[in-house]
């Protein structure tokens, strides 16, 4: 079952998706679901587009749980798989900083 | 300026040249390009602007390195060696879909910015975006440069004016903020 704090981040990252899509082709929209891909193979995100979203997000992070998160640092690269890999890694990863 | 080709891990930078006014003007013409300065409308006037590129700039193509497929352009111009500054610019990627899942953008800049601190030993790198360009504010602040203010209305783009955002990075500033996020958005295009 998905507690709050969860749910939030979800929403949170769903809503980043959202912004770069408003910004994106019709054609070229990320899906907004658990299961999408962020980067690599399976994602049609670019680096530029991925770092659109790791900027968003960090900053909504920060407004709503009032602490500084960093998706890029070492402790995030040296996760597996890596937290912006899709969707779920990341809220995962983003749920173990904020607790 | 003499020719280099900067090779990276996904990508290489070759000099641009001639044979590439086509793939080139395709990509000013898109609307991806549409908060760029408007450059060249025909194919004569690209081979016309590639073969008159002054000797203080380096201008490159982004090439896949598993394919050898083109899919953008870079730049770094101004370079002023007495001053110790220049100006990446002319960053575009043209072939979306063929860079999605590839740090591609973020290993060309690294390239432009080693070339700039490292090769050139340069002390600043500075530029400016369409105030309404945020995807690429943002991209740039994230890579290290900080907003240095802005040149009022200087911009005509799309029929209205804007404001243009000025940015810069000092050489200690990309070493120790920006490089660290660079190398890490590269090692995640090994590791998928």
């Amino acid at each position: 079952m998905i507690n709050n704090n969860e749910q939030l981040i979800v929403d949170t990252i769903f809503n980043c998706i959202h912004a770069l899509n408003k910004e994106r082709d019709i054609n070229d929209q990320i899906i907004v679901s658990l299961d999408t891909y962020l980067f690599g193979e399976s994602s049609i995100l670019d680096s530029l587009s991925l770092v659109s979203i790791i900027v968003d997000l960090e900053t909504a992070i920060s407004d709503q749980f009032d602490i500084e998160i960093s998706l890029t640092d070492d402790k995030a690269m040296s996760t597996t798989p890596v937290p912006f890999t899709s969707v779920i890694t990341l809220k995962d990863y983003i749920l173990k900083l904020i607790k | 300026m003499k020719e280099l080709i900067l090779h990276g891990e996904f990508v290489d930078l070759i000099p641009l040249s001639i044979e590439h006014a086509e793939i080139t003007l395709k990509w000013r013409k898109s609307n991806r390009a549409s908060l760029l300065n408007r450059g060249s409308h025909t194919l004569n006037e690209q081979i016309k602007w590639i073969s008159t590129r002054p000797t203080n700039e380096y201008n490159f193509i982004i090439t896949l390195k598993n394919n050898n497929i083109n899919v953008g352009m870079v730049s770094i111009i101004g370079i002023d060696l007495n001053n110790r500054h220049c100006e990446p610019s002319r960053f575009l990627i043209g072939e979306e879909k063929s860079v999605q899942g590839i740090p591609v953008a973020v290993e060309s800049m690294k390239l432009i910015y080693d070339l700039a601190f490292d090769v050139l030993n340069l002390e600043r790198v500075y530029g400016y975006v369409a105030e309404s360009n945020i995807n690429m504010i943002k991209w740039q602040k994230f890579l290290g440069m900080q907003e240095e203010g802005r040149w009022r209305k200087h911009l005509f783009i799309n029929n209205s004016y804007q404001d243009a955002v000025l940015l810069g990075m000092l050489k200690a500033e990309y070493k120790i903020n920006a490089l660290p996020k660079m190398n890490a958005l590269i090692s995640v295009g090994r590791i998928m």
